[in-house]
This record gives C-alpha cells, structure tokens and sequence, in this order.
C-alpha cells in the first residue's frame, strides 16, 4: 500500500533538491568564514577588473581631450581620485557581499536542517 | 469583471495543463522578439541578421533556462557590433563585460531585466520595466534595469554613430573611439534616465509593501509620476532634452500596461479582506489576510421557460434507498432508549 503522506514529503524533498537544494547544498560544504572570504575575494577580482575596464572606457571615450591636455594636468590629483573611486567602490561592494553572503549562509544552513529533518520523518515512516 | 476573471482562470487552467508546452512556445517567442529587436537596430545582413539563424537559436533557448535568453541576446549585441568594426566589436564586449563584473552578476534571477529594458526604452515605455519589477521582484533588481538602460544607450550610439564610423579609416582610432563612446561617456540623459529607473524600483517596492488596500495599484501610478518627475528635474536642473510630452504619454501607457499584467498575475478582492488578532506564548499577531479574486462558476440546471415542472428532468433528485425491514423501526424509541443508558451510566 502507497503511503500518501510518505510520497508527498518525498515529492516536496525532491523539488527541494533539483531546485533551491543545490545551490543550498553548496554553500554547506563550506565553513560560514570560508564561504564569505570566497565570496569576498570573487568580489574583489571581478570588482578590480570591472572598474579597470570601466576606467579603460572613459579614458577611451575622452582620448582626444586627454592627448590634448595632458601636459597641464596635475597627474598626481589625478591618480589619486582614481585611486578614492576604487577604494569606495570595492569598500561599497564588499559591504553589500559581507552582508547578503551571511544572510544566505544562514538560510542555507535553515534550509538544509530542515530537509535532513524530513529526511529522518521518511526513515521512520519505513 | 467576472468574465475577464474567467478567461484568467481559463489561462491559468491551459496553463497548468500544458505547462511544458508552453513554457517551450513562451521561450521561444521571448527569444525570437529579443533576437528580432536586435537585428532590427543593426541593419544590414550577416550571420546574426539571417532569420534561420535566429530561429534555430530561438528553439534552442526554448530547451534551455531563462538566464541563457539574455547572455544570448548579449552574443548577438556584440556580434553585430563586430560587424560594424573590430573597435566597435571590442567596445560593447568591454561595455558589457562591465555590467556583468559591477551589476549582473548580484542578480543573475533578475536578468531578463538585461533585455527587456532597451526593449522598453526603444517603444517608449521605459518606466514599465522598473514599475513590473518593483511589483513583483526587490529593490536589488534595480542592478539589472540600469544595465539594460546602459545597453540601450550603447545600441543608439552604435546606431546613430554607424554612419560616421563608416567614413572614418579603420587605423583612425581615436576619432573612431571619440564617435562610439563620445556620446555615452558625456550625454548626462543617461545618468538621469539611472537614477529615475532605480528611484521607480524601490518607490514602488516600499508603496506595495505599505500594505493598504489597493497598494500595487497605487504603487504603479506613484512608480510613474516618480519617472515623470526624475526626468523634469533633469530637464530643469542639468539641461537634459528628454521631451516631456512623450515621456508622460509613455508613463501614462506604462501605467495602463501595467495595470493589465497585474490583474492577470496577482489581482486582489479587497471586499473580502480579513483582519485577524490572535496571541501565543512569544508574539502578538495582527494578520490581514486580502482573498485573491477568482470566477466561481456555478453549475445551475437551465430550463426552459415553457417546460413544466413534470417535464423538468429529474438529476437532481435525492436518489431513494429502500433497505428491508428499515420502514419498521422506530428511530425515536430507539433514541430515547440510548440517551437513557448514557444517562443512567454517567
């Protein structure tokens, strides 16, 4: 005889696993520190080399204006605002990270208890 | 009302239905209006102008999950700019790589928004995106939305710039790059256009989430009136040329446009509300609860005007039971007899 109860906690658990599951379970396999400076260093990378493309683009986009001025330019001022914009930047982006990579940790962390606990229900049911 | 609510439920029937079906036939069409936009703002020919080729990608995204619509639809962008020259190629790939390290990659759920917004901004509707992703999405989905604001200013300066490119020398690298980027790196109706999209998003996530009666309603007009009043004060204060006529019929058809996909995907019977005060050992809970609005069909028997009540045919009637020997018992006496015992035992 088909245990209705049974079949539906293992539908819902399967949906769970092909789904919000996977990503859920990979954040598990890592300690919560080790998962956020992860996150952090991903951060940084793909921060640096957004902003140095970035920085690439307006400095392509004003070419003209900078061959033609460059000699009148106070550079040091000039790499320093450079240097502030990149400091803030990744300052602002590694909050941001900090923050939503701790919030997600713990919701993973929720997520999978709970699955393991219905997956104790199932082997009881047996 | 009740016949619009209806054909919603008939909708929601079909779709649940055929949900396989039609999530293929809804990606392939979302793939092939993205693809044909696209080949739309480059003219000319090419490998990702010709319509076999669009087909076939489109049926392949139909397989494939949603997030593979836009990173194709970004293929495509560049692809075409690399047909306009290397230069150009190589600006919109950096442009987009950009917007993938700094915005995308937070909300990778939400980056449809990606393409749908130049689509939007190219037909005039350019609050609608940010308005329908407040609704129904986070204020973080405002990442997306100014990405897709970017990418539709990069198509018009690639655009609009397509024909100066052609006159210059290829080796003419700086006037070439003064052309592509000029446009976006000094126009300030871009940072303006920015602002007004992420200020849309979160004013209408904070209204909806306020919670009075008629609030996703009351936050789609207020997401409009914001966009309207962002783009004047650009207008006013840093002399943007935004033409204020269009963009108020614009808002005014985002609104309505809005309006239609918020009844079909979440429309609320406000009559019906709820409002319930309970306790337990930790919290006091004050719960309003707002009954989605549906179409109950009622299966009444349709007669006849002239039909006699003898005539009428006899499916509803109560169908008789005869079990022998149960017209001799006396149910009451039998009752009277139970109740007795109980009393007698208590």
């Amino acid at each position: 005889m088909v245990d209705q109860e049974r079949v539906r906690l293992m539908t819902r658990l399967a949906r769970y696993e092909n789904g919000e599951g996977v990503e859920d379970f990979r954040i598990r396999k890592y300690y919560r520190s080790d998962y956020t400076a992860l996150q952090l260093i991903k951060t940084w990378i793909l921060t640096t080399l957004g902003y140095g493309l970035l920085l690439g683009l307006v400095i392509a986009g004003n070419v003209e204006f900078l061959l033609d001025n460059i000699d009148s330019m106070n550079l040091r001022v000039l790499f320093s605002w450079i240097l502030i914009g990149y400091i803030v930047l990744i300052g602002a982006y590694f909050a941001a990270v900090y923050i939503s990579s701790v919030i997600r940790y713990n919701r993973a962390r929720r997520n999978v208890k709970e699955y393991l606990t219905a997956l104790e229900r199932i082997s009881r049911m047996q | 009302m009740t016949t619009i609510l209806e054909f919603k439920e008939k909708i929601r029937e079909v779709y649940a239905t055929y949900t396989i079906y039609v999530d293929i036939v809804l990606k392939t069409a979302l793939t092939l209006l993205c693809l044909f936009w696209i080949r739309g703002c480059f003219p000319g020919g090419g490998i990702f102008s010709n319509v076999f080729v669009i087909i076939v990608v489109s049926l392949l995204c139909s397989i494939l999950p949603l997030r593979v619509i836009p990173i194709t639809c970004g293929a495509f962008i560049i692809g075409q700019a690399f047909r306009m020259g290397i230069d150009a190629g190589i600006v919109t790939a950096v442009i987009l790589i950009v917007l993938l390290c700094l915005f995308l990659r937070f909300v990778p759920d939400d980056s449809l928004a990606f393409i749908f917004m130049p689509i939007a901004m190219y037909f005039g509707l350019p609050a609608l995106i940010p308005i329908s992703y407040g609704l129904r999405k986070t204020p973080a989905s405002f990442l997306s939305i100014v990405s897709g604001c970017v990418v539709y200013y990069t198509l018009e300066s690639l655009v609009t710039g397509a024909e100066a490119l052609s006159k210059l020398e290829q080796t003419e690298y700086v006037e070439r790059l003064t052309v592509l980027l000029g446009g976006i790196v000094s126009d300030s109706s871009i940072v303006i256009n920015i602002l007004a999209l992420a200020g849309v998003v979160i004013i209408v996530y904070a209204v909806r989430r306020l919670g009075f009666d008629f609030a996703f309603e009351a936050a789609i007009i207020v997401g409009a009136a914001v966009y309207v009043f962002f783009i004047r004060l650009g207008n006013v204060v840093v002399q943007t040329t935004f033409d204020t006529v269009s963009t108020v019929i614009g808002a005014v058809a985002a609104v309505l446009v809005a309006l239609i996909l918020n009844f079909f995907f979440l429309s609320l019977d406000y009559r019906r509300t709820e409002k319930v005060e309970f306790e337990d050992d930790e919290y006091y809970y004050y719960v309003k609860a707002i009954p989605k609005a549906y179409a109950y069909k009622r299966k009444l028997p349709v007669y006849q005007n002239d039909q006699k009540a003898s005539e009428i045919p006899a499916e509803t009637d109560i169908p008789q039971v005869s079990l022998p020997g149960v017209e001799d018992i006396d149910f009451e006496k039998k009752l009277e007899d139970s109740l007795r015992v109980l009393y007698f035992n208590l």
